[in-house]
C-alpha cells in the first residue's frame, strides 16, 4: 500500500515538474471575482497535478480529496414551505465538500469551516497529501491550494481539471454530503 | 399502435416469453412496451429523505403497466427538456393526482397535478429544467387511493442556472400572456358536449426565474419568480390545478388531452410566487 502511494506521488511529481508556464498571470494574493474563468498552470505552494495523476493518488486510497465547489443557496422568493437541497454535488467518491472555502475573501466563520474540514481530511497531520479541486476554470480550487499551503499543509496538490477532467475520463462519482463542522 | 390492438400483442408477448427464456435467445424479458432505454438509477437522494419528503409512507407500486413516461435519454438544452406522461389505454382507475419529481435538482418536486374527471385518460406533456443528470419520476394517485410512480433517468445538466433566453425586461413585460393552440385530433366533426377527446396546447409567457440565473453583463443574481399556480377549468368544472416549481421551464407550455363537455370556453388562472395574476378566457370552437 505504501509502495503504491510512493509510486503514484512519484508519478505525480513528473508531471508537476514538466509542466509548462505559460498563459494566465498569477494574482498577488487571492482571486476575488469571475471564479468561473481560464487559471494559471500553477499554484505557489502546491503541485498541479493532471487527470492520470489525479487518479493514481485517489486508487491508493491514502490521499485526501477536497472538494471546494460552492453550494447553491437558497434563492430570495422561494416559498417558505419549498422542498429545497442545494446543490447535487455528483464528484470523485471520498472526497471531502468544503463547499464556497475558495472565495478570495472568506470571512472568519468561512475560514474556521476550511480549517477545520482541512484538519478532518487529513486527520490533523500536516505533511498528509490534499487533492484540491472543483472543476475546470474554477479560480476557487486555485485560492484553496493556495490558502491550505499557508495554513501549513505541505504536501498540497491541485488538480485544476477537477470533474470536469474525472467525468471526461468516465470515472466513477458519487453524490458528497457536505462536510458539517460543529 | 391501435389501442385495440394492444392487449392482444400483450398477451402474444407473455405467451411468447417462457418459449424466448428458454432458447436463451432472448436478451430482455420485458414486452415491448415496458421496455425502456433509460430506467432509473439507484437514487440515495430519493431513498435517503425525498420519498419521506414527498409521498411519506404510503406504499408505492410499480405504474409500468398502466402509464407511460417519455423523456429523451439525453438533452443538449438541460433548461427545456419535455415529458410525455400518459394513462395507458384500458386502465380503469382514473388518475386524480401526479406528483412530477426531479431527483437531483435543488427544487427537487417539478410540480404537483390534481386532475378534474373531465381529463379522461391522461395525457400530458411539458418541460423541465435538470441541474444535473438525475432521474425524473411520476408518482400518481388513483381514484381508489393506490400510488403508482414510473420513472426514467435523463443525462442533462445546467439548466437550472442556464440563461434567460431573452432580456430580463422584455421577459418581464410579457409576463402572464397566454395562447390556445387547439390540437384537432377528432377531425372536427363530432358534437360538442358528447365527451369527445380534445387535445390543446396551453402556452403562458414566464420566465420563471430560478434565483440561480444572473444578469448577462452585470452578473447580478436574480431573484427567484416563478408559476406556482395554474388553474384550467371549461365553465367552472376542472381540468387540472398544477402547483409548480422553477424546475418547469421558462414560459411554461402544456399539452393535454380533455373531454370536451360542451363548454364554450376554457379558463386559465395563473398566479406567480410574487402573487401576480393573470386570467384569460379562450373561446372553444369545439365541434362548432
Amino acid at each position: 500500500m505504501r509502495r503504491t502511494l510512493a509510486a503514484a506521488l512519484a508519478a505525480v511529481c513528473l508531471v508537476a515538474c514538466t509542466a509548462a508556464a505559460d498563459g494566465v498571470a498569477l494574482p498577488e494574493g487571492y482571486r476575488l471575482s469571475e471564479y468561473k474563468a481560464p487559471v494559471p498552470t500553477s499554484v505557489p505552494g502546491a503541485h498541479t497535478i493532471a487527470d492520470a495523476a489525479a487518479h493514481a493518488l485517489w486508487q491508493s486510497g491514502r490521499v485526501a480529496f477536497v472538494d471546494v465547489l460552492p453550494d447553491l443557496p437558497r434563492p430570495k422568493g422561494l416559498p417558505a414551505d419549498a422542498v429545497w437541497q442545494g446543490r447535487s454535488r455528483f464528484s470523485v467518491p471520498g472526497s471531502y465538500w468544503l463547499p464556497n472555502t475558495g472565495i478570495g475573501d472568506p470571512d472568519t466563520a468561512m475560514l474556521h469551516y476550511f480549517a477545520a474540514g482541512l484538519q478532518r481530511a487529513t486527520d490533523g497531520d500536516p505533511s498528509a497529501p490534499l487533492v484540491i479541486f472543483c472543476r475546470a476554470d474554477c479560480w476557487m480550487s486555485w485560492n484553496a491550494a493556495k490558502r491550505a499551503g499557508e495554513m501549513g499543509y505541505t504536501h498540497v496538490f491541485w488538480y485544476p481539471a477537477g470533474t470536469d477532467g474525472w467525468t471526461h475520463n468516465n470515472w466513477p462519482t458519487k453524490k458528497l454530503k457536505r462536510v458539517q463542522i460543529d | 399502435m391501435s389501442r385495440r390492438l394492444f392487449p392482444l400483442l400483450l398477451s402474444a408477448a407473455v405467451v411468447a416469453l417462457p418459449a424466448m427464456t428458454l432458447a436463451g435467445g432472448s436478451t430482455s424479458v420485458l414486452p415491448a412496451y415496458m421496455q425502456t432505454q433509460n430506467p432509473m438509477i439507484a437514487s440515495e437522494t430519493w431513498d435517503d429523505w425525498l420519498r419521506e419528503e414527498m409521498v411519506g409512507q404510503v406504499h408505492i407500486l410499480d405504474g409500468e403497466d398502466i402509464m407511460a413516461l417519455d423523456v429523451p435519454v439525453q438533452a443538449f438544452d438541460a433548461a427545456t427538456v419535455p415529458f410525455t406522461f400518459r394513462q395507458r389505454s384500458g386502465s380503469d382507475q382514473r388518475i386524480t393526482h401526479l406528483k412530477m419529481i426531479v431527483d437531483e435538482n435543488p427544487m427537487p418536486l417539478v410540480a404537483d397535478f390534481t386532475f378534474g374527471p373531465l381529463m379522461g385518460e391522461i395525457s400530458f406533456e411539458s418541460r423541465v429544467r435538470y441541474d444535473v443528470y438525475s432521474n425524473i419520476r411520476a408518482v400518481a394517485r388513483l381514484e381508489d387511493g393506490r400510488t403508482m410512480m414510473v420513472g426514467r433517468f435523463v443525462q442533462a445538466a445546467g439548466g437550472c442556472s442556464a440563461a434567460v433566453s431573452r432580456d430580463v425586461a422584455t421577459a418581464e413585460a410579457t409576463m402572464g400572456q397566454m395562447r390556445l393552440k387547439q390540437i384537432d385530433t377528432s377531425g372536427g366533426m363530432s358534437t360538442a358536449g358528447d365527451g369527445t377527446p380534445r387535445e390543446v396546447q396551453l402556452m403562458i409567457r414566464h420566465p420563471n426565474f430560478t434565483g440561480l440565473q444572473v444578469h448577462t453583463g452585470s452578473l447580478e443574481q436574480i431573484e427567484a419568480r416563478f408559476v406556482n399556480l395554474v388553474e384550467v377549468t371549461l365553465d367552472g368544472e376542472q381540468l387540472f390545478t398544477m402547483e409548480g416549481g422553477f424546475s418547469i421551464s421558462e414560459n411554461p407550455s402544456f399539452r393535454f388531452s380533455y373531454l370536451d363537455n360542451g363548454a364554450s370556453e376554457m379558463k386559465v388562472r395563473v398566479v406567480d410566487t410574487e402573487g401576480a395574476e393573470f386570467v384569460q378566457h379562450f373561446a372553444l370552437n369545439s365541434g362548432a
